[in-house]
């Protein structure tokens, strides 16, 4: 007999939050400008905020347990919503420059925003594929917006590996399905322990599918070759939005689908070792050789999605909370240097590392903001992004992936070249005219650029004021309910 | 009555001929078919196992990803065309400008 699940509305508050703010834009869109449209999203994605603060600790979840404001999806959300605010602050400078600062903009950030939510409080495989669809397909068309020739061909690129990515993360969601005879997480991290063999076969072949799916969106190689494209040719506050927000949120299921869904299934921690491992080594190899800062960041990115990927590794414990940490921190100092190139660039390709030459002397508060988030990316001690190197490496070190991690701290030096590089032409002086744009520094971006600094300065000083929320024991327990 | 293994061979075909479209196509259009392909094989995937456990929730899941394939083609053709009538060409070898 079927059951009516209770159908509260009011874990769903933050998400429903932030689609008011993209109804609005799509609606009032019409009649207001878009400034106004990116003051009232902004104001939605703080009430947002706000409102996952309030439910803290309540534990909340509705739809027969689809959906769950447990402590994991509010530390993540809250992770998504700060990547947000900073993508709404530097867009109400740059989208003018970029030709996208039109209501729809606006509106399709708030909807790809809105899925990523969706992702982060999901409670089985049918809402989690929901919010990812609505994500991915307002990302297609973040990114081919502009209309330019550059987007248009990194839009196309980021359709098809994205939508080939996602019929594959379906298939395998067909197989889990098969093998366990559920959708909800609970009810397979339940029936993965008591499997009969026949079984076993089709849950490992489901779980290696959704895998592959899930390296799709986040960048794993060999998996990764659309994103320098779409990253590079996309216009920056774009790209900025696409390697933070978009990349939380599919990390986000990642970690729901696999260390809480599907933690006791075999299989997938060895091959996504190997994933991993090849991650590290392209993505930092091929970061070396980029002459475009812009695209070098890109690749920085990919580099990044392999040590963002140890954590999950580790015993969801750990992993959890290693992963937790290092989410926000590259959030932060991603987002930052991003900000900072889509400010001074002259057109939406960035800049050649070897423009940067002489930065100081022109826009020091900047170009020692940027020294500082090249600093963090690379790992270098007082910044938060050594402590998130240390957190993972250690998660996937307990958990038996000695070799792995030692792969890491290899690769971190090479990648500490490619980031030390421009970081010391900026404080070289140069005499050949300026080739940034000279009007960039203005208040909006400042803000999101002192946020990210600010951030990455104070959580690598006193790394506890974020990781005593995620290190909390039992948060990353229970990822899949109980 | 038609047994599991078999639907699901023939979801392993469809899915098989959907990643070569995928991998060998050159056409945006005919790469675009193909994971529509990839799709339908996934769906069919999902009735045969709702059929074996005789729980319906399989086939409703196969309700939503026919949605989320119609919005996806809407998106995708829309990309498509805003590029064909720039360069008269939708061939994905043409669309090399950002590489390295």
């Amino acid at each position: 007999m079927l059951q009516v699940p209770e159908a509260s509305l009011t874990p769903l508050l933050p998400i429903l939050l932030v689609l008011a703010g993209a109804i609005s834009s799509t609606l009032l869109g019409f009649w207001l400008s878009r400034r106004t449209l990116t003051f009232i999203n902004i104001g939605a994605v703080v009430a947002s905020a706000v409102s996952l603060g309030w439910l803290w600790n309540r534990d909340l979840s509705s739809f027969g347990g689809s959906l769950r404001a447990d402590h994991a999806a509010l530390l993540l959300g809250f992770v998504i919503l700060a990547g947000t605010l900073m993508t709404l602050l530097v867009t109400l400078d740059t989208a003018w420059r970029a030709r996208v600062s039109f209501p729809e903009f606006d509106a399709m950030l708030m909807y790809a925003v809105t899925g990523c939510l969706l992702i982060a409080f999901s409670g089985d495989l049918i809402v989690m594929l929901i919010g990812l669809e609505i994500m991915s397909l307002s990302s297609y068309v973040l990114a081919t917006l502009q209309g330019s020739r550059r987007a248009e061909e990194s839009g196309l690129k980021y359709f098809l590996l994205g939508a080939a990515g996602s019929a594959v993360l379906i298939y395998g969601l067909a197989f889990v399905y098969g093998a366990t005879g559920s959708l909800n997480y609970a009810a397979i991290a339940e029936k993965t322990g008591t499997l009969n063999p026949d079984n076993v076969g089709i849950l490992v072949g489901g779980a290696l599918l959704m895998l592959c799916g899930f390296g799709f969106k986040v960048a794993l190689a060999p998996f990764h070759q659309w994103t320098p494209d779409v990253y590079g040719g996309a216009p920056t506050s774009v790209s900025l939005f696409l390697s933070t927000v978009v990349k939380v949120a599919a990390f986000a299921g990642m970690l729901r689908v696999f260390s809480g869904a599907l933690e006791n299934a075999p299989g997938w921690h060895s091959v996504l070792a190997v994933l991993i491992a090849a991650t590290l080594i392209v993505g930092n190899l091929a970061a070396l050789r980029q002459t475009n800062f812009k695209r070098m960041l890109a690749y920085s990115a990919v580099a990044h999605t392999g040590f963002l990927g140890m954590a999950l590794l580790g015993t969801p414990a750990a992993g959890g909370a290693a992963l937790g940490y290092y989410l926000l921190v590259y959030t932060l100092m991603t987002a930052a240097a991003l900000a900072i190139v889509a400010a001074l660039q002259r057109s939406e390709e960035g800049f050649s590392i070897t423009d940067m030459r002489g930065l100081y002397y022109r826009h020091p508060g900047y170009a020692v903001a940027l020294a500082v988030c090249l600093a963090s990316l690379a790992g270098l001690p007082p910044f938060a992004g050594f402590f998130g190197k240390y957190l993972v490496f250690q998660a996937a070190f307990q958990n038996g992936y000695a070799w792995i991690s030692v792969l890491a701290a290899l690769t971190s030096v090479a990648a500490l070249v490619y980031y030390l590089r421009p970081a010391m032409l900026m404080f070289m002086p140069d005499r050949t005219p300026a080739r940034e744009y000279g009007l960039g520094q203005r208040a909006p971006t400042t803000l999101a650029v002192a946020l990210g600094v600010a951030g990455v300065t104070v959580l690598g000083l006193l790394p506890n004021l974020w990781y005593a929320f995620v290190a909390h024991p039992d948060i990353w327990g229970m990822l899949a309910g109980r | 009555m038609v047994p599991t293994t078999s639907y699901l061979a023939l979801s392993g075909i469809l899915f098989a001929l959907g990643m070569i479209g995928v991998l060998t196509r050159r056409t945006a259009i005919m790469v675009f078919l193909s994971v529509e392909l990839m799709l339908n094989a996934a769906n069919l995937a999902l009735v045969a196992f709702a059929r074996s456990w005789g729980d319906p929730t399989g086939q409703t899941a196969v309700f939503i990803v026919m949605t989320l394939a119609a919005a996806e083609v809407a998106i995708g053709l829309a990309i498509i065309v805003a590029i064909f009538r720039k360069r008269e060409t939708t061939n994905v070898d043409d669309l090399a400008a950002l590489k390295g």
